[in-house]
Formats: structure tokens, C-alpha cells, sequence
């Protein structure tokens, strides 16, 4: 089995378009969750992190991209771009893969004054995915996972199982999801969207935000391809379903359970190993509620855990990639992030959730997602040895 | 690689239905609505949720259901270690001109949980999983066409890890007027392997996708 070397990363959310940006106001405590009032969007205000339409154009053209692009395709471009140019992997190269994760893609195509602006096709995620990698003239078939909320933390796992068997030397995993009508009037639809910023694991959450962003997390089996230190590793994940409603998570948290044990068995990871945990934190009650059961289960209320969705709202099929690379910057910086929003604990087992900004030194890492249809996801990430 | 079986398939395609690539039903309407009942009629199956879920699913259960209904499957491999593994091109593309024909009008604003929630192709997993009580790995991979090379690559790493050791896994597409469903058993083997099945990989898989009238 070949180890798989996180070598960089870029990051586009609410907070801004870098990786490092992000990772500032995440520091200073800032949040890129507001008060959107776009009549476009919704007909009512609403809270969500989106990502700023200039910021994100002057980055378009800084960048040596060029052509009519969408929305949805910049934030995927930009991200891989941003990623492979702090890199020296070749993006070309035949043992290099590209994976993209997304729920979504480019559904605001669909919206009645754009359906006529592209080529139908355009909609399809395989047609998006192809279209990255004719950007990078990497002519391998690129993987597609829309697989919702847990797409990214699956995406990440695939990566880590293609390249540990050897079948490429090199990955570049893309998240990415926009906000659109259509996801914001669905979400509220379902009563899911909170009145104000979330609350995550908080005793008075009323729901999630929503955010719009991107990342892309290039990966490598060949450990002096690593630019920035310590080392750090993907170390394998799993996925599980946890068969109980399309549209609620489980009452036990048997799926997320059961990811947990087959991530931590796949990675030979103790649940004393485990010093973070990334958790998905939407701050509806029901998906907090059980996830702390499924911690608990596990034998991880030990370990100090966060949402980073108070930061940049909930990023869909982006948030496992985006989460994660966040996570790489915690390991590398020896600071764990507070909880944004998390005040008053609320939920019914006992987890480690952190109220505040903690320095420690951090080896070894969980990163949980769960979704719509029931599927749950767990990726563990470890320093690599010296 | 994992040594391991398909040890059943299924071809749904307009007004007909294939097991191991035996025509088993036949109809003379097409017409999805109205095929897709006679085929949960045929099946035996009495699981009103399938009268809620969008087309997609209704053609990802029914070809479950094939497979999975005068089969042990389910008794030879613990729940968790099953895989639902499946390839689709055009997502959940009705669903959400549906979806989105319910907002397109401000005055006629009608967005529905219960259609919103069909917009994401996983949910055919979702549903298979509950019906079955099945807890193992879930991927909804998108490709322009049905892959046997990429699927048969993703199958295989998934057994050689150990986190399953059997799988749900093919192609459900549906889009328009047109549909389109392959899903087989695959199962790592342990000794067991009788003679109508065949071995995992990109060669038989093309094959046996090929293999519908």
C-alpha cells in the first residue's frame, strides 16, 4: 500500500479566495455567514455565507483562465488551478486523476432567462469534470461523485483508494457546489434554514445557513512532493448508509457509527488515536443530535471537535473538501477552531464540541459528513511519520 | 484484483424486463408510468412508499427487487458490508425541470419538500438501503455512459479494502422518455461460485450490459 501525502490546497467560501484568507478570518473569528436579501435568490431574506461575485471575478482574471465559463465551472477551475500551481505536480501527466465532488453542479443553468444562454449539456457533472480536464489536458476519465452532503468526504476516499493501490501517483479532488434558487428555496422548503447564523450543537439551533464554495485538495504517493510541513497524511475512509429516511438522519446514528469504525479499522487508528474530529455540525437538531450519538458509540467523546459551518454556512458536496483542507491547516498550525455560534451544549450524549480556538499539537484527525438519502462518510488524516 | 462473482442481473428497458438475460416480462405500453407499476405488480412487491418516489427510484427499486426477491443475497452477507455502488448519467435532470418549473413563476410559487428531495441522484441508494436494511458503502458516481471499466476498477477497491464484500452495483438512467436500468449482484467468492455465474470485471461487465433484447 502506497501512503498518500496531502500536497496543497485551495479554498474559495464566503470568508474569501484563498486558502490562507479563509483561514485568517476563521482565526479572527469572523464569519462569512450575512443577511442576504436578493429577490433573485429567495423572495424573503435569508442568512448564507456566499462568495463574493467581485472577489471571485478579479481572482477569474488574475487567473490564466479564459472563456466563457460559468459560475460553478470558475469556482472548480480556480480552485484546482490555485491548488496545482503551489504544487509541482504535473496536471497532465497519465498517473495523475482528477475527481470531482458535487450535489449540484450547474443547476442554475436550468433557471428560465439562463436555459437558453448554454449548451444543454452543460448541466451534467460529467460534462463539467471533462471540461477540467480538457482545462488541464489530462486525458485520463476523470471520477464523478454526487453522492450529496457526503460527496467530498467520498471523493477524498476514493482518491486515497486509487492511489494507495497504485493506480495513480497523483490526484487532484475538486468540491464544489453554488447557491442557487433552486437549493435555497429547497432547503427552505424543507424548514431547514435557520433564522440567524446556525448554532451548531448549540442548546438553541434552529437550523443550518447555507454557503456557496469551493476547494481542491491535490494529493500525492511520493512524499517529496510535499512543499510545506509536517507531512500529513490521508490515511482511508468509508462510507455506510444508515437505512432509515430519505430526508432525516437516523435516531441512533447507526450509519455514522458504522462509517466511523471502517474509516478508523481501514486506517489501523485507535479511537484513543483520534485527537480532532472535523464533524459535520449542520445545527439542525436532528443531524446534531445524532451525531452525537454516533461519537459516542464510537468511543470518541474524548476528542475535541468542531463545525466549521458557522464560518461559511453548509457547502454540500464542497463541504468534505473544504473541511478537510481547513483541517490540514489546523494539523500544520497546532490550532484546533472554535465552534462559531456554539454556545450552550445541546445535544443529548457527551462529545468534546470547542467553544473556543484550542493550541495543541494535533497527529491524528476524523472527518465526518453525512446526508440526504442516509449515507454517512468518515475520512481519517494523520501526521505522517518522520 | 479480488476474485469475485456477478451472481445476478437485471435489464430494465422500455416495456421490458430481463433477469440473468432471460426475458421475464413483457409489455406493450412504454410509457414509464404506466410500465413501472405493471412491474411492481409483477414483482409481488406491496411498499406504498414507491407510489412517493420520483421515476428514478421507482426503476432503481424495481430492478433491485429483481434481483434481490428469490435470492439469498441478503442472508449471505452481513448488512454492513453491502455495497449500493451505481453509475447514472443525467443525474436526477426530470426531477429537477420539475422542481424547477414549481419556482420559475413568482406568482405561482410552489417549491415542494417532497419533490426537492428526489433532486439528488443518491437517493435511489437511499431508498434500496432502507427498503432492504442495507447499511454497507454508497457511491452515486456520474459518467456520460455506462463504464464497466471505471465501475469494475471502484468495485474492486472496495472489496480489496475489506469494507464490503458484496454490492448492488450498475447503471439506472432515466431522462425524458427514455429509461434505462442494468444493476447486478456482485459478490466476493468464497468457494461457492456455481456455474451460471460470472467473474467481476470490465470485460464481463460490458458484456453482460450488452446482453439485453
Amino acid at each position: 500500500m502506497n501512503r498518500v501525502y496531502t500536497i496543497a490546497d485551495q479554498v474559495i467560501t464566503g470568508l474569501g479566495t484563498d486558502t490562507e484568507s479563509v483561514w485568517q478570518h476563521m482565526l479572527a473569528g469572523d464569519t462569512g455567514v450575512h443577511l442576504i436579501d436578493d429577490q433573485h435568490l429567495f423572495p424573503e431574506a435569508f442568512h448564507a455565507s456566499l462568495v463574493d461575485t467581485n472577489a471571485l471575478e478579479a481572482a477569474y482574471s488574475n487567473s490564466v483562465i479564459k472563456g466563457d465559463f460559468t459560475r460553478f465551472e470558475k469556482l472548480c477551475l480556480l480552485t484546482a488551478l490555485g491548488a496545482l500551481q503551489q504544487s509541482h505536480i504535473n496536471p497532465a501527466a497519465a498517473d495523475t486523476l482528477f475527481i470531482l465532488s458535487s450535489t449540484k453542479g450547474n443547476i442554475d443553468l436550468l433557471e428560465k432567462n439562463k436555459k437558453n444562454q448554454y449548451d444543454p449539456e452543460r448541466l451534467f457533472l460529467w460534462h463539467t469534470a471533462r471540461l477540467i480536464t480538457g482545462f488541464f489536458r489530462n486525458t485520463n476519465p476523470p471520477i464523478v461523485i454526487s453522492n450529496a452532503c457526503i460527496s467530498g468526504v467520498v471523493a477524498l476516499t476514493t482518491a486515497y483508494d486509487y492511489l494507495s493501490k497504485g493506480l495513480y501517483k497523483n490526484a487532484v479532488v475538486i468540491g464544489a457546489d453554488i447557491a442557487s434558487e433552486f437549493v435555497i428555496s429547497g432547503f427552505q422548503s424543507f424548514k431547514s434554514l435557520s433564522t440567524g447564523p446556525c448554532k451548531p450543537f448549540d442548546l438553541n439551533r434552529d437550523g443550518l445557513n447555507l454557503g456557496e464554495g469551493a476547494a481542491a485538495i491535490v494529493l500525492s504517493t511520493e512524499r517529496d512532493q510535499v512543499t510545506e510541513g509536517p507531512a500529513l497524511e490521508i490515511c482511508g475512509g468509508a462510507s455506510a448508509n444508515d437505512a432509515n429516511h430519505i430526508s432525516g438522519p437516523s435516531r441512533t446514528g447507526e450509519g455514522l457509527y458504522l462509517a466511523v469504525k471502517k474509516a478508523m479499522e481501514v486506517s489501523n487508528t485507535l479511537a484513543s488515536d483520534v485527537q480532532f474530529i472535523s464533524a459535520h455540525g449542520t445545527a439542525t437538531s436532528f443531524n446534531d443530535e445524532m451525531e452525537s450519538k454516533a461519537f459516542a458509540w464510537a468511543g470518541l467523546s474524548h476528542a475535541p471537535l468542531n463545525s466549521m459551518k458557522g464560518y461559511f454556512g453548509h457547502t454540500l458536496g464542497a463541504a468534505g473538501v473544504i473541511e478537510t483542507a481547513i483541517t490540514l491547516r489546523s494539523m500544520r498550525r497546532n490550532i484546533l477552531l472554535k465552534t462559531l455560534g456554539f454556545a450552550e451544549y445541546g445535544v443529548p450524549e457527551p462529545i468534546n464540541i470547542l467553544a473556543d480556538h484550542l493550541e495543541t499539537e494535533t497527529r491524528c484527525s476524523l472527518k465526518t459528513a453525512s446526508g440526504f438519502g442516509g449515507c454517512n462518510a468518515a475520512l481519517i488524516i494523520k501526521k505522517a511519520q518522520q | 484484483m479480488t476474485e469475485a462473482k456477478i451472481s445476478a442481473y437485471c435489464h430494465i428497458a422500455p416495456g421490458k424486463v430481463m433477469l440473468n438475460g432471460q426475458l421475464v416480462q413483457e409489455e406493450n405500453t412504454t410509457v414509464f408510468a404506466e410500465f413501472i407499476r405493471l412491474v411492481y405488480k409483477a414483482a409481488g412487491m406491496s411498499y406504498p412508499k414507491f407510489y412517493k418516489m420520483d421515476d428514478l427510484c421507482k426503476l432503481a427499486l424495481v430492478a433491485a427487487e429483481q434481483l434481490l426477491k428469490d435470492n439469498q443475497f441478503l442472508e449471505r452477507h452481513p448488512k454492513e458490508n453491502i455495497g449500493l455502488i451505481v453509475q447514472n448519467a443525467s443525474a436526477t435532470y426530470d426531477t429537477d425541470a420539475t422542481y424547477q418549473a414549481s419556482i420559475d413563476d413568482r406568482a405561482n410559487y410552489f417549491p415542494s419538500p417532497a419533490v426537492f428531495v428526489y433532486t439528488l441522484p443518491n437517493i435511489m441508494l437511499g431508498e434500496i438501503c432502507i427498503k432492504h436494511k442495507i447499511f454497507g458503502e454508497n457511491a452515486l458516481l456520474i459518467s456520460p455512459a455506462f463504464d464497466a471499466a471505471a465501475l469494475a476498477q471502484h468495485l474492486d477497491l472496495l472489496m480489496e479494502s475489506g469494507r464490503i464484500t458484496a454490492c448492488i452495483s450498475g447503471w439506472v438512467e432515466q431522462k425524458n422518455e427514455h429509461y434505462e436500468a442494468f444493476l447486478f449482484l456482485a459478490e466476493k467468492t468464497e468457494g461457492n461460485a456455481n456455474a451460471a455465474e460470472h467473474t467481476l470485471n470490465a470485460e464481463t461487465l460490458d458484456i453482460l450490459f450488452k446482453k439485453h433484447v
